[in-house]
């Protein structure tokens, strides 16, 4: 385990007493987690995905496994943040690699205009996704193109490597670099939450 | 994989960029190096910041749906209790439910991957179910006469040929029902239905109809676009430990017994686990655990694995690895599938 110290993300006292309240069976915990990490949780899945039905599936996908397993999510391996964000990303990405991903840009555009964003959640996210979104442009552009191909295009690093016609070794080390680079404008510290 | 290959693969891996089994030999290598562990967790924190950037609220609706269907699924320890295989056989069914609740009336005639449409297939699961429900002395069902599943599902498609599909649904929840009471009290070994002399323990038989149900929940989701949903660890685990459990079995019944000869079979990732397999019935069985001299060793992913012996994954499209004897991963391939029918 790391250093709280060098962690991007702190586990709150609400986090660990929701975990509780869900083990419990409380719905209105599932409705607290909904409330707070709807907006991210759906906004990633149509990110990914780019079609409303299938992020909206995705999104009760991942809330439901919360729901049936809370004990999954362990507050000392991670912030819920972190554990929701892995589970709705794997989902988005294994559901783009089997479909092709033929509406993307259609339904994404429409989805946009046709929804209202969630005030308290991006109040709550703001600050920090605006300190990854400056941390992304000071990034050189090769590790910034290769880390949006990967987690938002869904990409392997062997497509990113095809895509950017570079040899997979960089691209591995480029994914890997630059997400660093990012954790440390997040860190404790020099700002974000916590 | 070594380390440092591994060590490189950390950002990919916290970006899902890796392959499956890849992402397999990351997890084993975060296992027994801390540091690397304490790496991977920020970069996975870190990633979900990303993710942080797109953040858009659902529609409105959203919210009483899934707060609806949360509702409906979590068993209360009064339904399942600490039984894994009835909590499991519980989920899969009340998440096929869930499913078929969301349905439109257009979907229903949408075709599925065994030639069924939506509507056929609710009404097979119908079959089945009942089936199972006459086998452990609850009857859901009067006058059907074929016993074994696909003529009794045809037999049934054509009975309910003219009525709506709520109907069959309603018989499929009864025959679940009647499954999982008999379960909370039963014991003893359940015949399968239109299989002479096949017949299969309590906790065998609610596994394999959970597993069912889940490749079914696939087919509807498969045929209509939508996200596939792989079940929790814990139950992917049950319903991989029971179908290679039954391997030896569907090498004897495809005449495909090799004897004194073993198998190592490793499925990956959350909820797999290992496996030894004799290739034949009788005083050696299938134990968990890698035992020494085996003659192969096949590593895969668990949900691959899972949806290979439902057919539904083509042994050609997996990405497997073998260590030994590698022809016989044809004859596991084989007979993983064997009970499969529809």
């Amino acid at each position: 385990m790391s250093d709280p110290a060098l962690r991007v993300t702190r586990t709150t006292e609400w986090e660990r007493a929701v975990r509780e309240r869900l083990v419990a069976g409380e719905d209105a915990a599932l409705g607290e987690c909904y409330d707070q990490y709807s907006s991210f949780v759906y906004g990633l899945a149509l990110r990914v995905i780019g079609d409303v039905r299938a992020a909206e599936d995705v999104t009760q996908d991942v809330f439901l496994c919360l729901w049936e397993r809370p004990e999954a999510f362990d507050p000392d391996r991670g912030a819920l943040r972190t554990w929701l964000g892995t589970l709705a990303h794997r989902r988005a990405v294994d559901h783009v690699r089997r479909e092709e991903a033929r509406r993307r840009r259609a339904l994404r555009d429409a989805a946009q205009a046709s929804v209202t964003p969630d005030v308290e959640e991006m109040a709550f996210a703001l600050l920090a996704a605006e300190r990854v979104r400056a941390a992304l442009v000071t990034l050189p552009d090769e590790q910034r193109e290769a880390i949006e191909l990967a987690y938002f295009g869904g990409k392997t690093y062997r497509e990113v490597a095809v895509v950017l016609g570079i040899p997979e070794g960089t691209a591995k080390s480029r994914l890997r670099l630059g997400l660093r680079r990012i954790a440390d404008a997040l860190e404790p510290g020099t700002g974000a939450e916590g | 994989m070594d380390d440092a290959t591994a060590r490189e693969l950390l950002g990919a891996y916290a970006l899902d960029a890796c392959d499956d089994g890849e992402a397999a030999a990351v997890e084993a290598f975060l296992e027994r190096d801390g540091e690397a562990a304490g790496e991977a967790l920020r970069l996975r924190e870190t990633a979900a910041w990303l993710g942080a950037t797109a953040a858009l609220a659902p529609a409105p609706g959203l919210r009483e749906t899934l707060l609806g269907r949360a509702r409906r699924m979590r068993p209360s320890p009064a339904e399942g209790g600490d039984d894994p295989a009835l909590r499991l056989f519980r989920a899969q069914t009340d998440r096929f439910e869930a499913l078929l609740d969301e349905l439109t009336p257009d979907q229903l005639d949408v075709v599925t991957f065994n030639g069924l449409t939506v509507r056929e297939l609710v009404i097979h699961m119908a079959a089945m179910e009942s089936a199972f429900a006459a086998s452990v002395g609850s009857p859901t069902v009067d006058d059907v006469d074929a016993v074994a599943i696909e003529p009794r599902t045809y037999e049934m498609i054509d009975r309910f040929r003219d009525r709506p599909v709520a109907d069959a649904r309603e018989l499929w929840r009864r025959s679940v029902d009647a499954l999982a009471a008999w379960a909370e009290h039963g014991h003893g070994r359940v015949a399968v239905p239109g299989v002479p002399g096949l017949d299969l323990s309590r906790h065998s038989m609610l596994v394999t109809r959970a597993f069912e149900t889940w490749t079914h929940d696939d087919d509807v989701r498969r045929a209509l676009g939508r996200p596939l949903v792989v079940p929790p660890p814990e139950h992917l685990r049950l319903m991989a430990d029971v179908s290679t459990r039954g391997l030896p079995l569907g090498l004897l019944a495809l005449d495909r017994v090799r004897e004194g000869r073993r198998a190592i079979v490793r499925l990956t990732g959350e909820g797999g686990g290992v496996w030894t397999v004799p290739f034949e019935m009788g005083a050696n069985r299938v134990v968990e655990g890698a035992e020494a001299d085996a003659d192969l060793v096949l590593t895969v992913d668990v949900v691959d694995w899972c949806r290979m012996a439902s057919q539904r994954l083509a042994p050609a499209a997996m990405a497997f690895t073998t260590e030994g004897a590698a022809e016989l991963a044809d004859d596991l391939f084989a007979a993983a599938p064997a009970f499969a029918t529809l």
